[in-house]
């Protein structure tokens, strides 16, 4: 058997394949690129055609395929938050319904709600007002790991006595998932939505691919804007009965008249 | 080449052999993952898993569940310990609350049930005073079907159609179908009620304990002393305006496989809007009501691939994909009303079935007409028909007290009975109601 022709022949053959799969893949990267190029533009003309404008630095970003997300209620969870933060004596109520929980005990009061909403008031012990937004940043990070908080990427960001603390899903915010801390001079005030436990999806669950362009159309066909600052795909929370909330994949697009989302699923728009 | 030492020439073939075969297996990697999605990969595998994480960051932020979405929901459930008992009735939140831990033990279980056969009501009411954990769904569902929501995968050779289940911590599975009958079946797993401990629930018994000369209802009843108070609520059909409905009508045209800018026209007779595809139609009215219809079979909805198929059978899938339909379609109208799967009747030769899906208001269903919000069909794994009924659900703000099930039970006389809570038609409103079941 001649080897060396055999090998020559294997080598044509193996430089010919790759060379198509190569090909291949340039070719898809290239026109992919070409098309977002194409549509940016195209975007950029309607948008000034309609007398929007857009901020200098604003490109539009790229789509991500994003998971339609369930997060199921744990009241387990949620008692061991209202303990850390109220104490073990604290005493719960529940409606008949069982979707209103409240907590009393003499350092405050707190009420978890359906779709994983949150409010009360709380007076730790030898409490004091933070006397800046580092303080009320350190009071705020020891009152969430008390109340169980520990999730690796959570992020607290201060402005003055208001301190937020959210963490992200799927690599992406979720926009109305906060916990607001307010430190006023005799307590600190609560609020939020938040949920436990890790998000999921289930064997045909859906995954939508909702173009960045597509959101654009469908807030600025229905609502009136002059100026577009900025895009950014998360989620939104919203309740879905069953004691589960609902991680819908859209939109957040910043303009001079605030903040929308566009819902992937509703292809709807709202005001965050 | 030609003046090339021999020996060079073969190293230097080789090299590039093994240089181009390796640069083969990385352009098809990146070739398939390049196409690749998370709706290929198999659902809980490690490919699964590391491309998450590569897509989605560190961990992914989110998992998959290897059952499917459930389209019912226990509404009752259950746990008896060597201390006590405590369980929950007709409340979502603290159904859900046991779930959270029971659900995947009562999964592997029910994978593990192998032979059913038929059983006594008295070694039930023995069995009933041991620990174990028991749940009732508002109708009679398969097994598969109740398996493939927790988690499981179902291989038992008869497949009953269980009202409720009794799983005792000993390794038997007690079953009541919706006909009444009582099967037990040998488990090498059961789930452990100690998993519930945290769990707050409602102190409660069953009917075999604490009344057991009451013979009017089941041994398995649960039993609450706490009364139930509920809102009345009021019930209005959603207004369809399909000259300004836009997207809602967009997302809703999509969930049945219709472009937005299919042909239709008004029908002058029933006052609905048709719109007409090639093989199927889809009939929108302005009180709520859209009716599909295919023509063919190529014409209806493809739910699933038939060799998709796995051990828990087609009903899963059909369930499945009939629950995201509806979903989408009651999300593009912006109602948050919730549901339930209520159901289904197949034709003698497996070919063809017919599911219903009912409006649930928190834990309780709406009960009689007002209550159904669709009823779908399928030839094979095509959706050939669909009649939805888009209803909006408002509390009046009244609230309603019903009966505690320990005073219903003592209150029963003849049956046996079933205990049941529902919404009921009363004038204008809906009203919760406790009420009694025969088989």
């Amino acid at each position: 058997m001649q080897w060396s022709r055999t090998k020559t022949i294997l080598i044509v053959i193996l430089l010919l394949v790759d060379g198509f799969l190569f090909f291949n893949i340039a070719e898809k990267y290239v026109s992919r690129s070409y098309r977002e190029a194409e549509n940016a533009h195209n975007i950029v003309e309607i948008l000034t055609a309609r007398g929007i404008g857009i901020d200098p630095g604003f490109d539009l970003p790229d789509t991500q395929a994003l998971p339609v997300l369930q997060a199921d209620r744990s009241r387990v969870e949620e008692d061991k938050f209202a303990y850390g933060l109220l104490g073990e004596d604290a005493i719960s109520s529940e409606q008949a319904s069982g979707s209103t929980v409240r907590y009393t005990s003499d350092r405050g009061t707190l009420e978890w709600r359906d779709g994983g909403a949150v409010s009360g008031t709380i007076m730790p012990e030898a409490y004091t007002q933070p006397a800046d937004e580092g303080q009320a940043k350190e009071q705020a990070e020891r009152l969430l790991t008390q109340a169980g908080l520990t999730t690796g990427s959570l992020t607290l960001a201060a402005n003055g006595q208001t301190v937020t603390a959210s963490f992200p899903t799927a690599g992406v915010p979720v926009f109305n998932r906060v916990i607001t801390l307010t430190f006023e001079k005799e307590q600190i005030v609560l609020s939020g939505v938040w949920t436990f436990g890790m998000p999921y999806i289930t064997k045909s669950g859906n995954y939508v691919t909702f173009a960045a362009a597509d959101a654009l159309f469908i807030l600025i066909s229905g609502t009136e804007i002059e100026q577009i600052t900025g895009m950014e795909q998360g989620f939104l929370l919203s309740e879905s009965g069953g004691g589960r909330v609902q991680l819908t994949p859209g939109w957040r697009i910043n303009t001079n008249t605030g903040s929308f989302f566009v819902d992937s699923l509703k292809k709807s728009v709202s005001v965050l | 080449m030609k003046h090339l030492n021999p020996k060079l020439k073969n190293r230097l073939k080789n090299t590039a052999l093994f240089v181009l075969t390796l640069l083969l297996v990385v352009l098809t990697a990146l070739s398939w993952l390049g196409d690749l999605n998370l709706g290929d990969l198999p659902a809980d595998s490690w490919l699964g898993r590391l491309y998450i994480s590569l897509s989605y960051g560190e961990a992914g932020g989110f998992t998959l569940r290897s059952g499917e979405f459930p389209a019912a929901r226990p509404v009752e459930i259950a746990v008896q310990t060597e201390t006590g008992m405590k369980g929950a009735q007709y409340n979502e939140n603290a159904v859900s609350g046991f779930l959270s831990v029971l659900e995947q033990p009562i999964g592997a279980a029910l994978s593990a049930a192998t032979d059913f056969e038929l059983a006594e009501e008295n070694e039930l009411i023995e069995a009933l005073g041991k620990p174990g954990v028991f749940v009732r769904y508002h109708c009679a569902l398969p097994l598969s079907l109740i398996a493939s929501w927790m988690g499981g995968s179902y291989h038992a050779s008869s497949d009953p159609n269980a009202q409720s289940l009794f799983f005792g911590a000993d390794g038997v599975l007690w079953v009541r179908t919706d006909l009444g009958n009582l099967y037990r079946c040998d488990l090498h797993a059961a789930p452990d009620p100690e998993l519930a401990a945290e769990v707050s629930g409602q102190a409660c018994t069953f009917a075999a304990q604490t009344m057991p000369e009451q013979t009017a209802v089941r041994p398995e009843t649960l039993l609450l002393s706490d009364t139930l108070t509920l809102p009345t609520v009021t019930s209005t059909p959603v207004d369809i305006d399909i000259e300004h409905a836009g997207n809602s009508l967009t997302v809703m045209l999509e969930a049945f496989g219709y472009d937005t800018y299919v042909r239709n026209y008004p029908d002058q007779t029933t006052g609905m809007r048709v719109f007409v595809n090639n093989q199927s139609t889809l009939r929108v009215g302005q009180e709520g009501e859209i009716v599909f219809r295919a023509n063919t079979a190529e014409g209806g909805l493809e739910a699933y691939l038939k060799n998709e198929i796995g051990e828990n059978g087609p009903l899963t899938y059909q369930v499945d994909y009939a629950r995201r339909l509806l979903e989408s379609i009651l999300q593009s109208f912006s109602t948050d009303a919730s549901f339930a799967f209520d159901g289904c009747t197949e034709s003698e030769d497996g070919k063809s079935a017919r599911l219903m899906f009912r409006y649930f208001i928190g834990s309780v269903p709406v009960e009689g007409e007002e209550g159904i919000l669709a009823v779908v069909e399928y030839q094979d794994n095509v959706l050939v028909s669909a009649e939805v009924h888009l209803r909006t659900f408002i509390q009046s703000g009244i609230s309603h007290t019903i009966l505690p099930t320990r005073q219903a039970a003592a209150a029963a006389t003849g049956g046996p009975y079933r205990l049941a809570a529902g919404y009921f038609v009363s004038g204008t409103d809906l009203v919760p109601r406790r009420y009694y079941l025969t088989d």
